[in-house]
Protein backbone atom coordinates (compact mmCIF):
# COMPACT_ATOMS: atom_id res chain seq x y z
CA UNK A 1 0.00 0.00 0.00
CA UNK A 2 2.27 3.16 1.15
CA UNK A 3 4.39 1.52 -2.10
CA UNK A 4 1.76 2.60 -4.47
CA UNK A 5 1.35 5.70 -2.78
CA UNK A 6 5.00 6.80 -3.05
CA UNK A 7 4.33 5.64 -6.78
CA UNK A 8 1.83 7.94 -7.45
CA UNK A 9 3.52 10.60 -5.02
CA UNK A 10 6.13 10.46 -7.48
CA UNK A 11 4.32 10.27 -10.62
CA UNK A 12 2.27 13.19 -9.54
CA UNK A 13 5.95 15.43 -8.76
CA UNK A 14 7.10 14.47 -12.16
CA UNK A 15 4.30 15.57 -13.96
CA UNK A 16 3.44 18.76 -12.44
CA UNK A 17 6.87 19.73 -12.59
CA UNK A 18 7.86 18.12 -15.56
CA UNK A 19 5.38 20.01 -17.23
CA UNK A 20 6.22 23.33 -15.85
CA UNK A 21 9.76 23.02 -16.66
CA UNK A 22 9.44 21.62 -20.03
CA UNK A 23 6.99 24.66 -21.23
CA UNK A 24 9.17 26.95 -19.87
CA UNK A 25 12.33 25.92 -21.13
CA UNK A 26 10.23 25.76 -24.75
CA UNK A 27 9.18 29.34 -24.47
CA UNK A 28 12.69 30.07 -23.67
CA UNK A 29 14.20 27.75 -26.80
CA UNK A 30 11.73 30.06 -29.20
CA UNK A 31 12.55 33.26 -27.61
CA UNK A 32 16.19 32.48 -27.87
CA UNK A 33 15.81 31.18 -31.65
CA UNK A 34 14.47 34.22 -32.81
CA UNK A 35 17.13 36.34 -31.31
CA UNK A 36 20.14 34.10 -32.73
CA UNK A 37 18.23 33.79 -35.91
CA UNK A 38 20.90 35.88 -38.27
CA UNK A 39 23.23 33.54 -37.36
CA UNK A 40 23.02 30.53 -39.74
CA UNK A 41 24.10 27.21 -38.49
CA UNK A 42 25.20 25.28 -41.50
CA UNK A 43 26.00 21.08 -42.13
CA UNK A 44 27.84 21.61 -44.78
CA UNK A 45 31.45 21.07 -44.48
CA UNK A 46 32.44 23.73 -46.96
CA UNK A 47 31.46 27.25 -47.44
CA UNK A 48 30.61 28.86 -50.99
CA UNK A 49 34.07 29.82 -51.49
CA UNK A 50 33.00 33.38 -52.52
CA UNK A 51 32.52 33.87 -48.73
CA UNK A 52 36.56 34.16 -47.48
CA UNK A 53 36.78 34.54 -43.73
CA UNK A 54 39.62 36.17 -42.16
CA UNK A 55 39.24 34.33 -38.96
CA UNK A 56 37.84 30.54 -38.18
CA UNK A 57 36.78 29.86 -34.78
CA UNK A 58 35.68 26.41 -32.97
CA UNK A 59 32.23 26.58 -31.35
CA UNK A 60 30.26 24.25 -29.11
CA UNK A 61 27.50 23.80 -27.13
CA UNK A 62 26.13 20.85 -24.52
CA UNK A 63 23.98 20.11 -22.04
CA UNK A 64 22.86 17.07 -20.13
CA UNK A 65 19.21 17.27 -19.57
CA UNK A 66 17.26 14.85 -17.54
CA UNK A 67 13.58 13.10 -18.04
CA UNK A 68 10.88 13.36 -15.14
CA UNK A 69 9.68 10.35 -13.47
CA UNK A 70 6.07 10.52 -14.94
CA UNK A 71 7.44 10.64 -18.63
CA UNK A 72 9.81 7.78 -17.79
CA UNK A 73 6.93 5.47 -16.47
CA UNK A 74 4.90 6.25 -19.68
CA UNK A 75 7.94 5.58 -21.44
CA UNK A 76 8.39 2.08 -19.79
CA UNK A 77 4.36 0.97 -20.42
CA UNK A 78 5.29 2.19 -24.12
CA UNK A 79 8.25 -0.88 -23.65
CA UNK A 80 4.89 -3.28 -23.72
CA UNK A 81 3.26 -2.06 -26.44
CA UNK A 82 5.90 -0.44 -28.60
CA UNK A 83 4.93 2.27 -30.98
CA UNK A 84 6.99 5.66 -31.00
CA UNK A 85 8.10 6.94 -27.63
CA UNK A 86 6.45 10.47 -27.88
CA UNK A 87 7.46 11.50 -24.16
CA UNK A 88 11.33 10.89 -24.92
CA UNK A 89 11.13 12.75 -28.44
CA UNK A 90 10.62 15.93 -26.74
CA UNK A 91 13.51 15.62 -24.68
CA UNK A 92 15.61 15.40 -27.07
CA UNK A 93 14.17 17.95 -28.92
CA UNK A 94 14.62 20.30 -26.30
CA UNK A 95 18.43 19.24 -25.75
CA UNK A 96 19.17 19.33 -29.62
CA UNK A 97 17.63 22.60 -29.88
CA UNK A 98 19.17 23.83 -26.64
CA UNK A 99 22.27 22.83 -27.47
CA UNK A 100 22.59 24.41 -30.47
CA UNK A 101 21.51 27.88 -29.26
CA UNK A 102 24.32 27.99 -26.74
CA UNK A 103 26.33 26.91 -29.82
CA UNK A 104 25.36 29.89 -31.23
CA UNK A 105 25.59 32.04 -28.85
CA UNK A 106 29.34 31.32 -28.51
CA UNK A 107 29.74 32.26 -32.06
CA UNK A 108 27.03 35.28 -31.35
CA UNK A 109 29.94 36.25 -28.36
CA UNK A 110 32.97 36.21 -30.92
CA UNK A 111 31.09 38.29 -33.57
CA UNK A 112 30.44 35.44 -36.05
CA UNK A 113 28.35 35.54 -39.02
CA UNK A 114 28.01 31.27 -39.97
CA UNK A 115 28.70 28.18 -38.77
CA UNK A 116 29.72 26.04 -41.13
CA UNK A 117 30.00 21.93 -40.65
CA UNK A 118 27.78 21.61 -37.46
CA UNK A 119 28.02 18.06 -35.95
CA UNK A 120 25.57 16.89 -33.18
CA UNK A 121 26.60 13.82 -30.67
CA UNK A 122 23.72 12.61 -28.69
CA UNK A 123 24.70 10.06 -25.73
CA UNK A 124 22.84 8.51 -22.66
CA UNK A 125 24.42 9.76 -19.37
CA UNK A 126 22.79 8.62 -16.57
CA UNK A 127 21.33 4.76 -16.78
CA UNK A 128 18.72 4.31 -14.06
CA UNK A 129 17.30 0.91 -12.86
CA UNK A 130 17.10 -1.57 -15.48
CA UNK A 131 19.19 0.63 -17.77
CA UNK A 132 16.55 2.78 -18.60
CA UNK A 133 17.89 6.09 -19.83
CA UNK A 134 17.62 8.93 -17.13
CA UNK A 135 19.46 11.46 -18.62
CA UNK A 136 21.02 12.80 -22.21
CA UNK A 137 23.78 14.55 -23.21
CA UNK A 138 23.16 16.89 -26.17
CA UNK A 139 26.26 18.21 -27.87
CA UNK A 140 26.23 20.81 -30.87
CA UNK A 141 30.08 21.92 -32.99
CA UNK A 142 31.06 23.64 -35.63
CA UNK A 143 33.47 26.31 -37.71
CA UNK A 144 32.31 30.04 -36.42
CA UNK A 145 33.02 32.42 -39.24
CA UNK A 146 34.31 35.76 -38.32
CA UNK A 147 36.07 39.19 -39.68
CA UNK B 1 20.98 15.93 -7.04
CA UNK B 2 21.12 14.10 -10.35
CA UNK B 3 18.52 11.78 -8.57
CA UNK B 4 16.49 14.64 -7.71
CA UNK B 5 15.96 15.60 -11.03
CA UNK B 6 15.16 12.27 -12.10
CA UNK B 7 12.36 12.52 -10.66
CA UNK B 8 11.55 16.35 -11.44
CA UNK B 9 12.78 16.63 -14.61
CA UNK B 10 14.82 19.57 -15.90
CA UNK B 11 19.02 20.44 -16.88
CA UNK B 12 21.26 18.87 -14.81
CA UNK B 13 24.09 21.73 -14.88
CA UNK B 14 26.44 20.02 -12.46
CA UNK B 15 26.92 17.21 -15.11
CA UNK B 16 26.77 19.55 -17.93
CA UNK B 17 29.55 21.37 -16.71
CA UNK B 18 31.83 18.32 -15.69
CA UNK B 19 31.36 17.22 -19.56
CA UNK B 20 32.23 20.30 -20.62
CA UNK B 21 35.41 20.34 -18.34
CA UNK B 22 36.21 16.88 -19.63
CA UNK B 23 36.28 17.58 -23.28
CA UNK B 24 38.64 20.58 -22.71
CA UNK B 25 40.66 17.87 -20.94
CA UNK B 26 41.01 15.76 -23.90
CA UNK B 27 41.17 18.58 -26.24
CA UNK B 28 44.13 19.92 -24.70
CA UNK B 29 45.50 16.20 -24.80
CA UNK B 30 44.89 16.26 -28.57
CA UNK B 31 46.62 19.06 -29.12
CA UNK B 32 49.39 18.26 -27.05
CA UNK B 33 49.74 15.31 -29.18
CA UNK B 34 49.71 17.06 -32.09
CA UNK B 35 52.13 19.78 -31.14
CA UNK B 36 54.61 16.86 -29.85
CA UNK B 37 54.44 15.52 -33.80
CA UNK B 38 54.94 19.16 -35.28
CA UNK B 39 51.65 20.59 -36.29
CA UNK B 40 50.33 23.83 -35.29
CA UNK B 41 46.74 23.23 -36.71
CA UNK B 42 43.91 20.30 -36.32
CA UNK B 43 41.29 20.15 -38.70
CA UNK B 44 38.21 18.54 -38.99
CA UNK B 45 37.60 17.55 -35.29
CA UNK B 46 35.29 15.26 -34.20
CA UNK B 47 33.60 14.58 -30.63
CA UNK B 48 32.47 11.50 -29.21
CA UNK B 49 30.25 10.28 -25.93
CA UNK B 50 30.45 6.82 -24.75
CA UNK B 51 29.33 5.81 -21.30
CA UNK B 52 31.61 3.46 -19.94
CA UNK B 53 30.55 2.03 -16.54
CA UNK B 54 27.61 3.47 -13.94
CA UNK B 55 28.21 7.47 -13.39
CA UNK B 56 31.56 7.14 -15.71
CA UNK B 57 31.50 8.47 -19.29
CA UNK B 58 34.32 8.49 -21.83
CA UNK B 59 35.06 11.82 -24.06
CA UNK B 60 37.08 11.72 -26.93
CA UNK B 61 38.04 13.81 -29.25
CA UNK B 62 39.96 13.09 -32.44
CA UNK B 63 41.06 15.12 -35.62
CA UNK B 64 43.93 15.95 -38.22
CA UNK B 65 46.96 17.26 -37.48
CA UNK B 66 48.24 19.35 -40.30
CA UNK B 67 51.33 21.69 -41.05
CA UNK B 68 49.64 24.79 -42.24
CA UNK B 69 51.98 27.42 -44.27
Amino acid sequence: MIDIIILLTLLALGYGFGRYAESKHYQSIREREAQLRNIPAIATKLPDPGLRPKHTQLVSGSVVISIDFFKRFLASLRNIVGGRVVSYESLLDRARREAILRMKQEAHDVGATHIFNVKLETSSIHKGRKNGIGSVEVMAYGTAFYD
Amino acid sequence: MASLKNIFGGELKGYTELLQESRQEAMDRMVEQATAVGANAVLNIRFSTSSVAAGAAELFAYGTAVILE
